[in-house]
């Protein structure tokens, strides 16, 4: 299926986009760490974002060197559009799965 | 505590990320791991936060992401990096294809490199044992032997690696710089020394009387009992592993009672340790070390003669030996001076260090040493034909793969025209060759385990390989496989590598020019060390076998020895002969102190009466019974035979001893045969004048390397002097005779065990280490010969094969088998011819050089040469004939057709 995402890809994905200008390697990994409570490994990680770069949903560009990198420079990530439409493919998806629910997926009781 | 500040990440990590990325743009990767290392730092202590760093180094490493950034970079055209892995498994399938496709050739190289190596790696743990002899003694270095050179004003000198008993504890008293002495005696009148253990008998070759200190210069390892105080009580015995084992199996040894019933030491010895087995060598190792020898030296005053004792120094740390050596010869001068120049001769003292006794010691005189002797001649004849070896093997590979090579043009074409580097290719020949050498290191790990065995009984050793040499035998075997591989590997790599492109593409062929000679250069070397080998072993064979039949002065057929080791022997000798001698088969018995093939010492100068004895000669002596000459068939030229008992000698008899010598004594003393009879003769230090009554024949008393020494005979009454009994038998003799006899002894000394050999065999033990040297240089010429013949026969198909077409035209136009076997075998016999030109006068050389350690020797004629040449040939024609018949008798149609 065109455009199919996992679930971790998916987390990347959003990440990078709430993350905006500041998207890169560190700032994503301790973004998802925070907000879903469980370490991932940088090597995972990059992995993932490799992946999502060949299938054409980030783009990145390299940053300006800076200090506390050992004067290494930052490589900075962003949505593409295909991207986009792949996140909005995922949530399509789930909204109609949500609404087409026979149980009633309500918390309250 | 460090700064947080000054820790870097571990550097060891970077290095390893950068260098497994390759050129691999990974900059972005980097900086987010030392980023998170300078936060973690910030919460955890700094080994935690390397150890995470190491950690999400290595999951990088691993993760997709460098993957896919590696393949990246390898196809960008930006990138300097080639794709290796591909290449080089490439240059791994190729290489593989070309060893099975010339099943032959590979074959030929993996073999000859196998046999090449593994004769390298035995010689050189054979070369490694010699030279580790007495290493592991700590302060070896400052331990040395004192040497005495003794010069007489005839200008005769000899070397003893002896000294008189109280100069080694006068030198500790006289100078500072030594630390310590200990003195060693060997009992030079016999070969073995007999032990009694309750009723059980055992014969030592080796065992020592030695000064109470000497397990302090000396510090062997005891399984029992104490090193310290081992010796320090008369008429202790410290045994070797492996007899204590042989003794009492695996009872304790401590406090055990052994007797000695030989001649000089008749006592009970109480064991007081033994010393352990170790693979840890010396020339002082032995079978058992007495105790007791400070009280048997003490009577000993004198600094001239008595040279029987092996007396050790060791100096102070920094001490100059040649200083020290410097100062002895005023020493001499206030001690020994006058008694020295009484006997015409000087005494200058030496030091010989310990390290060199092993090796270095061949130039003593009489050979008497403690334990067996190397030789470092030995060594490096051993060291040259492990290289020589090598060095064939290696030239076989040369020539085969440059020939084969031509087969390769056009890969090699075809790999340049598509841009492979003159290095790349150079670089792909080398890996080949290493790669064969490699497989012939792991097919010669397995022949060095085999032949191991074979090569202890050629060289008497006892290698092994064990835990402790494992890694050096990997060792070394890798050392010779790498050496080989890139040696022999270069040239034809550098040859195949510079090779013009366009010109191989156009022939398919190689046009190696210069190769050819260089081929045949070096198959002409490969031929005249055979050649060399060959008729060196001829000319040995023909010495040995001259030496064996030789005369030798006397006649050795038919006699036994007895040796008579203990006094009970020596006391009933006279007993026992009057017992057997109506034995049948029996025909005469006597006795001497000394018969040929035995040591004896000549420590005795005689001069005739009238002359000085500034002009002594120094002669064997031996003490002879009843019809000595008689038996052993030495022929009496001037005078008469001793007659019994009026000639008779024993220890008080002190005036007008009538004496026999040999034709050798009168020529160097000057006696007028002639008048010989009724000379007086006198020895120095005494001026007893023996008379000589009779005159024999020259006969070889020792083995040919010798040239016959001036002997002088007393006949004696006193039977103690007599170490073997030798018995004539006549025709008649058979396995019943020796029975007999035996009962006799056992009869007669029942304390003494029995044991005879024939003296013929006895003559033949002095050419052992001749036989070693023989079966060595027989089994490398062996080797050589397999070696070469294996290179000759790869060229052979090589040329056959490179000629078919050329044939297969000479045939239709009608030449015969025999003209195209003759052909092909042509260019072989040349570079024959040449190598045997080559090859005679080095031979001649060798062959002179080994001679002259013989007293008598073979003329050295054309004849071993020219069969060491027509055994060459023989086998070059063998070789190459197979192959050369192959391609003569091939149908020319079919090979014509296929070109």
């Amino acid at each position: 299926m065109k455009g199919y995402i996992g679930e971790f890809e998916e987390l990347v994905l959003l990440t990078v986009a709430s993350l905006g200008e500041n998207a890169y390697g560190v700032s994503i990994k301790e973004d998802i760490e925070k907000r879903s409570d469980r370490t991932i490994s940088i090597g995972a990680l990059h992995s993932t974002i490799t992946r999502l770069e060949e299938k054409n949903f980030l783009k990145s560009w390299l940053g300006e060197p800076t200090q506390e990198r050992g004067g290494r420079r930052k490589r900075y990530f962003e949505l593409t559009q295909q991207g986009k439409v792949a996140l909005h493919h995922v949530k399509d998806l789930r909204d109609e799965l949500w609404k087409l629910s026979k149980t009633n997926l309500s918390l309250a009781k | 505590m460090k700064l947080k500040s000054t820790i870097h990440p571990p550097k060891l990590a970077d290095r390893l990320f950068e260098w497994s990325c390759e050129n691999a743009s990974i900059e972005d990767l980097h900086g987010d791991v030392e980023e998170l290392f300078y936060a973690d730092l910030k919460e955890m202590q700094a080994w935690k936060a390397k150890a995470k760093y190491w950690q999400r180094i290595i999951s990088l490493m691993l993760s997709y992401s460098v993957k896919k950034r590696k393949k990246k970079s390898s196809f960008s055209t930006y990138s300097n990096s080639s794709n290796n892995y591909t290449m080089i498994s490439h240059f791994i399938k190729i290489a593989f294809r070309n060893l099975v496709k010339n099943k032959a050739f590979s074959v030929i190289n993996i073999l000859g490199l196998s046999i090449a190596i593994s004769c390298c790696v035995l010689l050189t743990l054979f070369i490694k044992d010699e030279l580790s002899y007495d290493r592991h003694f700590s302060h070896a270095e400052r331990i040395y032997r004192l040497t005495t050179m003794l010069k007489t004003t005839n200008g005769q000198t000899s070397i003893l690696q002896r000294s008189s008993p109280p100069i080694g504890p006068a030198l500790l008293a006289e100078y500072p710089e030594i630390e310590s002495v200990t003195r060693v005696v060997k009992d030079l009148s016999t070969a073995e020394q007999l032990l009694k253990y309750k009723d059980q008998f055992f014969y030592e070759k080796r065992g020592y009387k030695v000064d109470s200190n000497f397990f302090e210069m000396f510090p062997y390892e005891f399984v029992e009992g104490n090193s310290a105080k081992a010796l320090k009580q008369p008429w202790s015995i410290v045994l070797s592993e492996e007899l204590a084992h042989k003794i009492f199996g695996n009872k304790s040894a401590l406090d055990e009672l052994i007797s000695m019933p030989t001649n000089s030491d008749t006592g009970v010895f109480k064991v007081t340790g033994v010393v352990k087995r170790t693979n840890l060598k010396s020339h002082l190792d032995a079978d058992f070390y007495m105790s007791g020898l400070e009280d048997e030296l003490q009577f000993y005053t004198t600094w001239a003669t008595s040279n029987f004792v092996f007396t050790y120094l060791k100096v102070k740390n920094g001490t100059n030996a040649q200083n020290l050596i410097a100062k002895f010869p005023a020493l001499m001068l206030r001690k020994g001076e006058k008694e020295n120049q009484a006997m015409g001769r000087k005494k200058i003292l030496g030091l010989q260090p310990l390290l060199e006794a092993h090796l270095y010691s061949k130039h003593f005189q009489n050979d008497i040493e403690l334990g067996t002797s190397g030789s470092i001649t030995y060594v490096y004849i051993t060291a040259a034909i492990g290289f020589l070896i090598l060095l064939l093997a290696s030239i076989n590979f040369i020539n085969l793969t440059t020939a084969k090579a031509s087969q390769r043009a056009g890969e090699i074409g075809i790999r340049k025209a598509i841009g492979a580097q003159r290095m790349n290719l150079f670089l792909q020949f080398i890996g080949e060759s290493l790669g064969i050498a490699l497989t012939s290191m792991v097919v010669s790990f397995l022949l060095i385990y085999l032949a191991l065995p074979y090569f202890n009984t050629m060289v008497q050793k006892d290698l092994e390989i064990n835990t402790q040499n494992f890694m050096f035998v990997g060792e070394a075997l890798l050392a010779f496989a790498l050496i080989t591989g890139l040696v022999a590997g270069a040239y034809p790599s550098f040859k195949l590598s510079s090779l013009d492109t366009v010109r191989i593409l156009k022939d398919k062929k190689l046009r190696l020019g210069s190769s050819n000679w260089i081929r045949k250069g070096l198959t002409a070397f490969q031929f005249s060390i055979s050649i060399i080998l060959i008729s060196s072993i001829i000319i040995i064979q023909q010495q040995l076998h001259f030496v064996q039949t030789r005369p030798l002065g006397f006649d050795s057929l038919n006699k036994v020895m007895l040796p008579l080791r203990t006094s009970e022997a020596t006391n009933r000798y006279l007993q026992f002969k009057n017992e057997i001698k109506n034995i049948p088969g029996v025909a005469q018995v006597t006795a001497c102190s000394n018969s040929p093939s035995t040591p004896a010492v000549n420590d005795w100068n005689f001069y005739p009466a009238g002359k000085s004895e500034n002009d002594g000669v120094s002669h064997y002596i031996v003490y002879v019974d009843e019809d000595y000459f008689k038996l052993m068939s030495i022929p009496t030229v001037e005078g008469r035979d001793f007659s019994f008992p009026g000639d008779a000698i024993n220890g008080s008899t002190p005036q007008g001893r009538r004496v026999i010598v040999n034709r050798s004594s009168l020529l160097k003393m000057g006696i007028d045969p002639a008048k010989a009879i009724g000379t007086k003769v006198l020895f120095a230090t005494s001026n007893t004048a023996d008379e000589i009554v009779g005159v024999v024949e020259d006969f070889h008393q020792f083995s040919l390397h010798k040239p016959i020494s001036p002997m002088i005979f007393y006949a004696s009454k006193d039977t103690g002097v007599f170490h073997q009994s030798i018995i004539a038998l006549n025709a008649e003799y058979n396995a019943s005779t020796i029975g007999k006899i035996k009962l006799a002894w056992k009869k007669l000394m029942p304390d003494t065990p029995f044991e005879y050999e024939l003296l013929s065999e006895s003559i033949q033990r002095q050419y052992e280490n001749d036989q070693r040297i023989s079966t060595v240089i027989a089994f490398s010429t062996f080797l050589a010969i397999v070696i070469s013949c294996l290179g000759l026969y790869g060229l052979s198909i090589f040329i056959a094969e490179n000629r078919t077409k050329e044939i297969s035209i000479r045939k239709v136009l009608g030449s015969t088998v025999i003209g195209i076997v003759t052909l092909l075998s042509k260019e072989f016999l040349q570079i024959l011819l040449l190598s045997f030109l080559i090859a005679v006068p080095i031979s001649y050389f060798v062959a002179y050089e080994w001679l002259k350690n013989f007293a008598c020797q073979i003329t050295l004629g054309p004849g071993s040469f020219l069969v060491a040449g027509a055994i060459s040939f023989a086998i070059v024609m063998i070789v190459i004939s197979y192959e050369s018949f192959k391609a003569a008798r091939v149908n020319p149609a079919n090979s014509l057709k296929s070109e």
